[in-house]
């Protein structure tokens, strides 16, 4: 690899970890429609159950593991937490809420 | 390094850095002398050549010093025609500022400078506000001919500021760049 195309994807990886550091990381088209859910979930309970998520009209297209994978995602970036005494609870955590 | 890999490394720096003067010359400047006409002319509050210069001094060491020099001088010969008359040293003391400023950061933190084996974005703004600091004293003697501590504060201020969006605006773009990308593979 020349030294000019190292030097960029060195930048990309700065700039990728500068970006989850300040909190304005791209999050991915499935993990966008799992947080939309839960933000629409939210309204009637905070927690919301796992099997929710699954059966949410917005989360039709996708399969189980995508969307299981999603929610790892957004817990791993803050976006979400698991929440309550049984198992599959999620709450908004942070600024989602 | 060949030739070829220098004029290439001379050239990306030199599009960054004009590009980067010239939104400063035709957008920044502009703005800020309408919404901040009491500040002095030369000193800009949001200097976006500053991440430009950071970034090539972190990738290039000192040879970024012969990499930025021309563009520099060709930026100052800009200002000029836009109104804006720099010091003939100017464009040779920001540069020697922003080295001084990386070789210090560089010898001051040696253990932030590389986090599993790729640079971490702090230590870019480490290097970023030394750089300042030594800019902002040479940039206010030359053009104040002597240290006004407000003024050299607002050197600091325009790089840090510059330094921050600089990167944003790198950010966004390589995210466009991706969006781009997947959006031809689909």
């Amino acid at each position: 690899m020349s030294s000019l195309l190292k030097n960029i994807a060195k930048m990309q990886i700065m700039l990728a970890d500068m970006e989850a550091e300040i909190g304005i990381r791209d999050i991915g088209a499935i993990e966008k429609s799992v947080l939309i859910t839960i933000v629409d979930l939210a309204n009637d309970a905070t927690l919301v159950h796992t099997r929710a998520i699954l059966k949410h009209p917005l989360n039709d297209g996708y399969s189980r593991p995508s969307l299981f994978r999603a929610l790892k995602n957004l817990e791993s970036l803050g976006k979400i937490s698991k929440g309550g005494d049984r198992r599959g609870l999620y709450i908004l955590s942070g600024e989602s809420a | 390094m060949r030739v070829k890999e220098h004029l290439q490394n001379f050239l990306v720096v030199s599009v960054a850095y004009i590009t980067a003067y010239s939104l400063v010359l035709g957008f920044v400047s502009p703005l800020q002398q309408i919404l901040l006409s009491n500040v002095i002319l030369e000193v800009s509050l949001l200097f976006l050549p500053h991440g430009i210069r950071v970034l090539s001094f972190w990738f290039f060491g000192w040879r970024a010093a012969i990499y930025l020099l021309p563009a520099a001088y060709l930026m100052m010969v800009v200002s000029a025609q836009a109104g804006i008359s720099l010091d003939l040293w100017s464009p040779l003391g920001n540069i020697l500022a922003c080295l001084l400023g990386f070789l210090i950061a560089k010898a001051v933190f040696p253990d932030l400078a590389s986090k599993r084996g790729m640079p971490n974005w702090k230590y870019f703004g480490i290097i970023a506000l030394f750089s300042s600091f030594f800019n902002s004293v040479g940039m206010t003697v030359l053009h104040v001919h002597e240290l006004k501590i407000l003024i050299a504060t607002g050197y600091v201020i325009g790089d840090m500021a510059g330094f921050f969006v600089c990167f944003l605006i790198l950010m966004y773009a390589f995210r466009f760049a991706r969006l781009l990308a997947k959006a031809s593979d689909t």
